[in-house]
């Protein structure tokens, strides 16, 4: 057996239902892996490990007597710091949350505690979900477990950091413009953005209404779908919520890739937004990949990049600043400088060009929809640049907004980043991104499970 | 930066209830406003009055909760 920090969730679940692994050995392991690694990437805000050893051995008793009330008993999953979890603050990253106690459990930890999880701790974020990475906040910017010296992606960072690096087989993200998939892309990871309502938002911090989502971010696409079978479902005191029936998202995960139609969207990263060489040579193999394992390829058309980049800013912006304008009129130096700056302009955009915005949208979902008439799901890039050095200023503005993945916050659709390469550079994982209907998670995740069992990438692990 | 625009830099940060940030990071509040500017040309407006925002607004159902 391998360190049991080391499992994926789903091999860590059959060995604590075989009785060969207690939940109490794995958190114990895990707890040894974050004080190891932990130092060099700062995935972690708040460690709870007293809070969790005592809810692994109730597990364990609990196991001992009747069995596992599922795959998820016993696992540590860990929280990005801007859901609830009840007794702990949800500081977000930031000054201005610092002591806000949460006084009950954000809905998805409510699922989680229910199906047995434990949470060893909150993780660190872009303030807010939105500034960052940087330095001048109550605590450091996770890194990326594959070269520290570069940035994980954000804002789900400390997620990304500490499942990339074997601190954790499972974390929660939030994603509003990405931020689920860009970690996930860059720490080599499988991050799911859901359908927009398919998973409970309540006792989440907002950043943007409309465009807010909650996902999983795991290791491998099995334990993504175990994780959304927990976290999904309809609550009625989240208004955006959706009224959708229980689904088993493994259903699908062995049935391969033949027979799926799907669609490449190159324009994003060939024209709209030129990836790197490396980044296009990575999609272009994938999607060879794909087709080899007999899903049938085409190319489709989508409106361009920069106006699904410009309408979810345009929407983004205001919605955010309808959360901050308290403080940012009565507290602006109490942000990060960063997130300052990215937020203020919500102050400045008219009424008028939220609705128009949100009037363009309505026309962008259409179109996205209409692609899925002649493809079962579409194959397009996450990041276009490799994650670049977390130092540098400059060039995370730059790089940053070089990326496909706002256009399923502003249509709902749901979206999927799995591994695809890697940059020879610097050693770092390259992302490429599943989307489909809405509501169709399950087949997203048998695609990505079959080209995961076709492609080499699974066998490759950070060395911290 | 000419003094008109800084002018009519103040004045949108007191319309927007942003003055301490206007007095405190003022290069923060200017780049904001050509933010916005720029956002305002960055997607196209639908052609036709019929195109809804994103939600339509929909009457609550009576007594089907949230």
């Amino acid at each position: 057996m391998s360190a049991p920090h080391r499992l994926s969730l789903a091999e860590a679940a059959a060995l604590i239902a075989a009785r060969r692994l207690s939940p109490v050995e794995l958190l114990q392991d895990c707890l040894d892996r974050i004080a190891a690694v932990e130092p060099r990437l700062n995935a972690f805000i708040r460690q709870l490990p007293a809070e969790a050893m005592r809810d692994a051995k109730a597990a364990e008793a609990e196991i001992a007597r009747c069995g596992p009330r599922g795959p998820l008993h016993g696992i540590p999953v860990g929280l990005k710091d801007i859901i609830d979890l009840a007794g702990h603050p949800t500081t977000c990253h930031s000054k201005l949350q610092l002591d806000r106690v949460a006084g009950e459990d954000a809905a998805v930890v409510a699922r989680l505690r229910a199906a047995g999880a434990v949470f060893p701790g909150k993780l660190a974020t872009h303030e807010f979900a939105l500034g960052g990475p940087a330095f001048d906040l109550p605590f450091p910017p996770a890194r990326n477990p594959w070269n520290p010296a570069h940035h994980p992606g954000g804002s789900s960072s400390g997620s990304g950091a500490a499942v990339g690096g074997r601190m954790l087989p499972a974390a929660l993200g939030t994603d509003t413009g990405g931020s689920v998939r860009h970690p996930a892309s860059h720490c080599g990871l499988v991050g799911l953005k859901p359908t927009y309502g398919l998973v409970s938002r309540r006792g989440v911090f907002p950043l943007a209404f409309t465009l807010d989502h909650v996902g999983p971010m795991t290791r491998t696409v099995r334990d993504n779908a175990i994780l959304l079978n927990a976290i999904a479902g309809h609550d009625p005191l989240d208004p955006g919520s959706a009224r959708h029936a229980a689904e088993d998202y493994t259903r699908a995960l062995n049935q391969g890739l033949r027979g799926l139609r799907i669609g490449f969207v190159r324009h994003f990263h060939e024209t709209d937004t030129p990836a790197t060489p490396e980044v296009a040579a990575a999609l272009e193999a994938a999607a060879a990949l794909l087709a080899a394992e007999g899903a049938t390829l085409s190319t489709v058309v989508l409106p361009p990049l920069g106006e699904f980049a410009a309408v979810n800013r345009a929407i983004m912006l205001p919605e955010a600043g309808a959360v901050h304008e308290a403080w940012l009129r009565d507290r602006p130096g109490d942000y990060a400088a960063v997130t300052r700056r990215r937020l203020m302009p919500g102050m400045f955009i008219t009424g008028t060009d939220y609705v128009q915005a949100q009037r363009r949208r309505t026309q962008l979902i259409a179109a996205v929809e209409a692609a899925f008439s002649g493809v079962d799901l579409l194959l397009c890039a996450s990041s276009m640049d490799p994650a670049c050095r977390i130092d540098d200023e400059a060039e995370v503005e730059r790089t940053y907004p070089r990326q496909a993945r706002t256009p399923f916050n502003v249509t709902g659709h749901p979206a999927l980043s799995v591994m695809c390469g890697i940059s020879k550079a610097a050693g770092l994982p390259i992302g490429m991104q599943l989307v489909g209907r809405s509501f169709s998670e399950a087949l997203i995740y048998r695609a990505a499970a079959g080209y995961e069992r076709a492609a080499p990438w699974a066998e490759l692990a950070p060395e911290l | 930066m000419p003094e008109d625009t800084t002018h009519r830099d103040a004045i949108l940060a007191a319309a927007a209830g942003v003055q301490r940030a206007w007095a405190e990071y003022p290069a923060d509040v200017t780049e904001a406003i050509a933010v916005a500017a720029r956002l305002r040309s960055g997607f196209s407006r639908p052609a036709s009055h019929a195109v809804e925002p994103t939600p339509s607004y929909a009457a609550p159902v009576a007594g089907a909760g949230a």
